[in-house]
């Protein structure tokens, strides 16, 4: 029964999609997180009559084969990466990505990983830090005696200082896009890492053609539509239960096989 | 001769296939540009090796599984907004370049790939009209599909997409991965093929309509099974009969 096997990779597959609408759930408050789709493509054929071919019977060509489906596997579970919704904070450092590209993060390892979550704060020397700690590439120190900062769209950061009428440009902020933003490895903690299917990271400063703009004082939620997992959710499962009927059905048969006598 | 019991034997067995090949289509009732599958059964008339069929008698039938038919109906469309989707909404299939050689697929779920060559979910590169990649550079961003295929951006046409049919799609021979090999069939290109972007094809597997061909194949196995159960009893009581008359 070739079926039972059949069905089974049918399970399989519905089973890694409910895990990554689940996924998409839990993470429905993560900041910058981007939903990710399960895909499928079907297994490999069994030809039991070779489109072509000549038929024994009647010495004609068949106009086509007799192939047998082995099932199904995941594809790829690949990410979304449609803008998330934005959130004001109030917080002078919360800075959200409007359009395309990622902040860049110094990691302690030395490499450099990148986000889209933009809840940064200041290190004790002043620096601008990640809610990790991780330092903002490139480093942008805003001296102790700043009173106000600004970071405009074009990611420079203005800071006015104690005594000074016009404010200062202490920093400018760089984002990375990429040829493939699709290709990037999410390591967790929001953050993502450069792969050689995404290509090389190209830098930019915020709000130049093919680059986002920055806005102080939002961060971007996740983009995951509840509405939209909820309706995936139903469809997964039922498509479940349907393969499982078809199990049941094999069974059934297999069973009516061993009651003939 | 228990013509019977073979006969019999030979339709569970294809009522079994005709389970699989619907399994396997239920299987894959999520996947992008798949087409289901329906086994085609035939009737197998056994040679009458001596002298045809005897005076008075019909030829016997068996059933014998003479083919699979792909169902060409188009999949249900499904709009994604991701602007390498493409989905055609008429007839013919992309065409990708494997390391075996040309193939053709109705999934047009396209992302960037190595170099900014737009590839499928495997990796293949996606051919265009002369039959080499498209290739995106970085400073493409806004990335257009047009409805007979050619893909642009604010920086000018980029290339267009191959879209080919053929005389009959019966021939293709499915690899999995959602591509299918032309398997000597004669690729023709479609002049004006109707594709849109941002939409992917689904599947064209109708989930209820398997489900109820499950329930009658079901039946059918059980029904044929009963047959031979029947026609094993005939024989046993026949052999039974037999037997007491000699003794």
């Amino acid at each position: 029964m070739r079926s039972l096997h059949v069905a089974a990779t049918g399970m399989m597959a519905q089973q890694n999609n409910v895990e990554v609408i689940s996924n998409n759930i839990a993470n429905i408050s993560t900041t910058g997180y981007k939903r990710r789709r399960a895909e499928f493509q079907d297994l490999i054929y069994q030809n039991l009559r070779r489109t072509g071919s000549q038929s024994a019977d009647t010495g004609t060509t068949l106009p086509s084969g007799a192939q047998i489906g082995l099932g199904v596997r995941t594809a790829a579970v690949y990410r979304i990466p449609e803008q998330g919704n934005l959130q004001q904070t109030e917080n002078r450092f919360d800075i959200a990505i409007r359009g395309n590209g990622y902040f860049q993060i110094q990691l302690p390892s030395g490499e450099t990983a990148y986000t889209r979550d933009g809840t940064f704060g200041l290190s004790a020397e002043g620096t601008i830090v990640t809610a990790e700690g991780f330092v903002v590439n490139p480093g942008i120190t805003i001296p102790a005696n700043a009173r106000d900062v600004t970071i405009n769209a074009n990611g420079e950061v203005l800071a006015k200082l104690d005594g000074q009428v016009q404010p200062q440009n202490v920093g400018q902020l760089q984002l990375a896009i990429f040829p493939n933003e699709g290709g990037l490895e999410a390591i967790g903690d929001n953050l993502f890492l450069a792969t050689p299917s995404s290509g090389d990271a190209q830098q930019g400063a915020p709000g130049t053609v093919g680059y986002g703009q920055t806005m102080q004082g939002f961060i971007e939620t996740s983009n995951v539509n509840v509405v939209q997992e909820i309706t995936s959710l139903i469809t997964a499962q039922r498509a479940y239960e349907m393969n499982s009927r078809v199990i049941t059905a094999s069974d059934e048969m297999l069973s009516t096989l061993t009651r003939l006598r | 001769m228990d013509s019977p019991g073979y006969i019999i034997l030979s339709r569970l067995a294809l009522q079994n296939r005709a389970t699989q090949v619907l399994a396997h289509n239920l299987a894959n009732a999520d996947t992008p540009g798949f087409r289901a599958l329906r086994p085609v059964f035939g009737e197998f008339i056994q040679r009458q090796d001596q002298g045809g069929v005897p005076p008075g008698g019909r030829p016997v039938a068996f059933v014998q599984d003479r083919a699979t038919w792909r169902d060409m109906d188009l999949g249900s469309m499904q709009v994604t907004g991701n602007p390498l989707d493409a989905a055609i909404t008429g007839e013919g299939f992309f065409a990708v370049e494997t390391p075996r050689g040309e193939r053709y697929t109705r999934a047009g779920r396209f992302s960037l790939g190595e170099g900014g060559r737009i590839v499928d979910m495997e990796g293949n590169a996606v051919l265009n009209t002369d039959g080499a990649p498209i290739a995106v550079s970085p400073n493409d961003t806004r990335i257009e599909i047009q409805g007979d295929g050619t893909i642009r951006s604010e920086n000018g046409v980029l290339g267009r997409l191959r879209v080919v049919r053929f005389d009959n799609p019966q021939a293709l021979r499915a690899e999995g991965d959602r591509v299918f090999e032309a398997n000597g069939a004669e690729a023709q290109a479609v002049e004006r093929p109707a594709i849109r972007q941002g939409v992917l094809e689904g599947s064209n597997v109708r989930p209820i309509l398997e489900m109820t061909r499950l329930t009658a194949e079901l039946r059918e196995f059980q029904f044929a099974a009963q047959f031979a159960e029947k026609e094993g009893e005939r024989l046993s009581t026949a052999v039974e009969r037999i037997l007491r008359r000699r003794s």
